[in-house]
């Protein structure tokens, strides 16, 4: 093959798309041992009776809601019904412009108490706490505005339990999910977190709040979603657990040590990736303390939240998270290849930085080029093959990754719903992923010029149907 | 297109991984239906043995073999725990007979720590009590804490020395089952408990106090005013607790913890007032009304609620207080209780005139 101009540029996107599909073919094989791993220990794990005792780890369920009046009744009606023994809900009204307030001390008859609390954690003004009368489990701080790190600080402050489990206020959680989350913290004394698994609630059936029939989506983005998220769950967190580098434990679903979170000083409000940076700071702590740290993704313990269902909220949301990744990578930029940091800065860092940092740039250099090459024929019609095959070998990830959920939960059952969701992953790979590279590129472009606000949310409510 | 082409290879692994993911998911149903149809009747079976008359269990008993011994055992993994009574007993005689209590004992033994551990599940139904003990000393924690955690009572009194160094135990869990399995025992771990707790030096000291703390015994008092002494606030909080189910014996010691540095140890303290109805206490909770920290001004808001109808008097006296605090909870305390009556319908004379009291003019 002579390397005229043309080859070579092709030989440099399939060397770049063929590094990507190696690093995920090493996560797969990671997934699967990890998952056989899990599976054979978990079953040994069933903590039933203990983890149902008063005594188990008191854990509060912090939940930041901002503008949410359509969805926190539900949620934090949710929250109480779960099946831990030792639980507090703690809801923090993240000074809401809408009916948010309103709706709690309907639902919940809230009556207040003294707003004195030990303030290990800065926060923004809080106005009030309050009390529900009918279940006395559920606390409400009203603050003003200090978006969602700033509120969850706040919780963080009046929280009792010795774990915080912090979640979405869209969440639903399953009954026994926080049992679950809190069984590695009594397997080993190192663990100081533990996330669990998304899913997708968008056309599931729930009652009481809680999701008892999960349908494959109708909505063509929330369905390349579910694939998605199958795959960032599955294999991007699972994988990390057995090479020692989570970094990433959901903003919407996971527990921590409270001790923890408070020597690190909390949640970063000035960054819109608090969640990964919350947890890149527990390792780099771990780390320079010379303590174990385990920082693990437990793949049962389930929560379903509700995907965006527009392509003006997903493109907000995408942004943000890109944005999110290239201010922690930034922030901890000191910690990138350092051995001390061990897999953290040696493998998961590099990797973060190389794989999703960079990919939305090479990305678009890629298809710039090929599209220039074409255009100006450099590149021959079939010169374009290779390419054809490495989006093919891409696809094929996509369907191992539908496999593996299928084995792992089950969540979708009967041939229609898999056959949508083969469709789902087509259009996941040829349509949903180039449009999101042009958002993370929108990100870029955003973060350089210094912006770092969250933006607007969009509230539908849960687009459950009770059963 | 050739198959064997770079092309060929991909669309071919693409079409393989469609179909499996296809059909293999929808054969994956199908069997999972079955299985699921199979441990259904299973169920229905062993349900039958263990809860329906002498004729009918009888009768199910016929069906047992039918059963596979893999859902047998995952059934009874289960259900042990659920059974009382008569039912447990007839749960034991069913795993006797079919040789399951034989096939458990060897699970017992085996070198694959996975086995004993779900050996360690099933350690009730063990019928030799040398087998549940090795597996109360097994080398792996999961295995130690398992067995712990399905201790029958009976044995809880037996072991109680292992579960007492079990609280020492590195792992968390099997501190924490053996806690639970010492919760779950009798009077007869009052004794070995007292000697455990008169020791300061334990790693699992606090884990024990717990558990005396939850057990009613006269004989325990002497221990929590040790730890009541302590320098950790923890052990006074815990022991303030404790001294709250000894009835009688304990008021001294409770007005000495409700003036303790810690906000912990005073909640702790207020409660176990409330608990024990130490009216002559009800003076010194109300000056907790005033307290620094929101929770003791709560919880003692709360015990003299229990405390009626001292305690009201007391919580009346307080809406005068000139302490902001103390006059708000006093006010937010005798709502919550006129409300409550209200929600009743059981308001009385007496009430009106106290409302007149303190609402005011």
């Amino acid at each position: 093959m002579n390397l005229d101009p043309g080859n070579l540029l092709i030989v440099l996107v399939v060397a770049v798309l063929g590094i990507s599909i190696l690093a995920q073919l090493v996560l797969y094989v990671s997934a699967s041992i990890e998952l056989r791993h899990i599976r054979q220990r978990d079953r040994h794990r069933m903590w039933r009776r203990i983890l149902n005792s008063p005594l188990s780890p008191r854990v509060t369920v912090l939940v930041p809601a901002y503008n949410e009046e359509l969805s926190i009744a539900r949620s934090v009606r949710g929250l109480l019904s779960l099946t831990y023994a030792n639980l507090e809900v703690v809801v923090v009204n993240d000074g809401s412009s809408d009916e948010t307030m309103a709706e709690l001390e309907r639902a919940f008859d809230l009556s207040p108490v003294h707003p004195i609390f030990q303030r290990v954690l800065n926060t923004k003004v809080v106005r009030g706490i309050y009390r529900s009368t009918m279940d006395t489990r559920l606390v409400v701080v009203d603050k003003e505005n200090g978006g969602k790190a700033d509120a969850l600080n706040a919780a963080i402050n009046i929280a009792s339990g010795e774990l915080v489990c912090a979640i979405d206020a869209d969440t639903l959680v399953a009954p026994d999910a926080l049992q679950q989350l809190v069984a590695p913290f009594l397997s080993d004394p190192h663990t100081i977190a533990v996330g669990g698994t998304i899913r997708l609630v968008n056309d599931a059936k729930s009652h009481r709040g809680q999701v008892v029939r999960l349908k494959a989506p109708r909505n063509w983005l929330v369905g390349a979603q579910a694939v998605e998220y199958a795959r960032a769950f599955l294999i991007g967190r699972l994988a990390w657990n057995p090479l020692g580098g989570n970094l990433i434990i959901s903003g919407a679903f996971g527990v921590f040590q409270r001790q923890a979170v408070l020597e690190v000083g909390g949640y970063a409000r000035d960054s819109v990736g608090e969640d990964m940076e919350l947890v890149v700071r527990l390792r780099k702590l771990g780390y320079d303390r010379n303590d174990v740290a385990r920082i693990v993704f437990s793949p049962d313990p389930v929560a379903w939240t509700e995907a965006p269902a527009s392509w003006r909220t997903l493109a907000r949301q995408r942004n943000r998270w890109y944005r999110g990744l290239l201010d922690v990578l930034l922030r901890h930029r000191s910690m990138m290849l350092r051995p001390r940091y061990r897999s953290a800065g040696m493998l998961a860092l590099p990797y973060f930085a190389l794989v999703e940092g960079l990919a939305p740039v090479l990305e678009f250099i890629g298809v710039t080029l090929t599209i220039i090459g074409l255009a100006t024929g450099i590149i021959e019609p079939a010169g374009l093959l290779p390419l054809l095959v490495a989006y093919l070998v891409g696809l094929s990830a996509s369907f191992l990754v539908l496999i593996f959920d299928d084995l792992v939960f089950g969540t979708y059952s009967g041939v229609r719903d898999r056959l949508k969701l083969c469709a789902f992953a087509v259009f996941e790979q040829l349509v949903f992923r180039p449009v999101t590279t042009v958002w993370r590129l929108w990100g870029l472009w955003l973060f350089l010029r210094g912006r770092k606000e969250w933006g607007a949310q969009e509230r539908r409510g849960f687009a459950v149907q009770e059963a | 297109m050739k198959l064997l082409s770079p092309l060929g290879l991909a669309a071919s692994l693409l079409g393989i991984l469609v179909v499996l993911y296809v059909l293999g998911g929808g054969l994956r149903d199908v069997i999972g239906r079955r299985r699921q149809r199979r441990i259904t009747e299973a169920k229905r079976v062993i349900a039958r043995i263990v809860l329906s008359g002498d004729e009918e269990a009888g009768q199910a008993v016929d069906d047992l073999p039918n059963i596979p011994r893999r859902i047998r055992l995952k059934l009874l993994t289960e259900l042990v725990l659920d059974f009382e009574g008569d039912a447990d007993a007839r749960v034991r005689k069913l795993v006797e007979v079919t040789g399951l209590a034989h096939h458990i004992t060897r699970m017992a033994r085996r070198r694959n720590w996975r086995y004993r551990a779900q050996a360690a599940r099933l350690a009730s139904l063990i019928p030799d009590p040398e087998a549940r003990a090795r597996l109360l000393h097994d080398r792996h924690a999961l295995v130690r804490a398992h067995a712990a955690e399905n201790l029958d009572r009976e044995d809880v009194a037996g072991q109680c020395g292992t579960l007492l160094d079990h609280l020492d135990d590195p792992n968390r869990a099997v501190r924490f089952a053996a806690q639970q399995a010492l919760l779950a025992g009798d009077s007869r771990i009052v004794e070995p408990l007292v000697a455990f707790l008169q020791d300061d030096d334990h790693p699992g000291t606090l884990w024990a106090l717990e558990v005396a703390a939850n057990t009613p015994d006269p004989r325990l008092m002497p221990v929590f005013r040790h730890h009541a002494k302590s320098s950790d606030a923890q052990r006074r909080a815990i022991a303030a607790e404790g001294a709250g189910n000894v009835p009688g014996a304990a008021t001294d010691l409770l007005s000495e913890l409700l003036t303790d540095v810690d906000a912990e140890v005073r909640t702790a303290a207020i409660g176990a007032v409330g608990r024990l109805r130490a009216v002559e206490l009800s003076g010194l909770v109300g000056e907790r009304l005033s307290d620094p920290s929101w929770v003791v001004r709560r919880q003692a808001g709360l015990t003299l609620e229990m405390l009626a109808p001292t305690g009201s008097m007391v919580l009346r006296q307080h809406l005068n207080d000139p302490d902001p605090y103390a006059r708000d909870m006093a006010h937010l305390m005798l709502d919550a209780i006129a409300t409550r009556r209200g929600q009743w319908g059981i308001i009385t004379t007496a009430d009106l005139e106290a409302l007149d009291d303190w609402v005011p003019a």
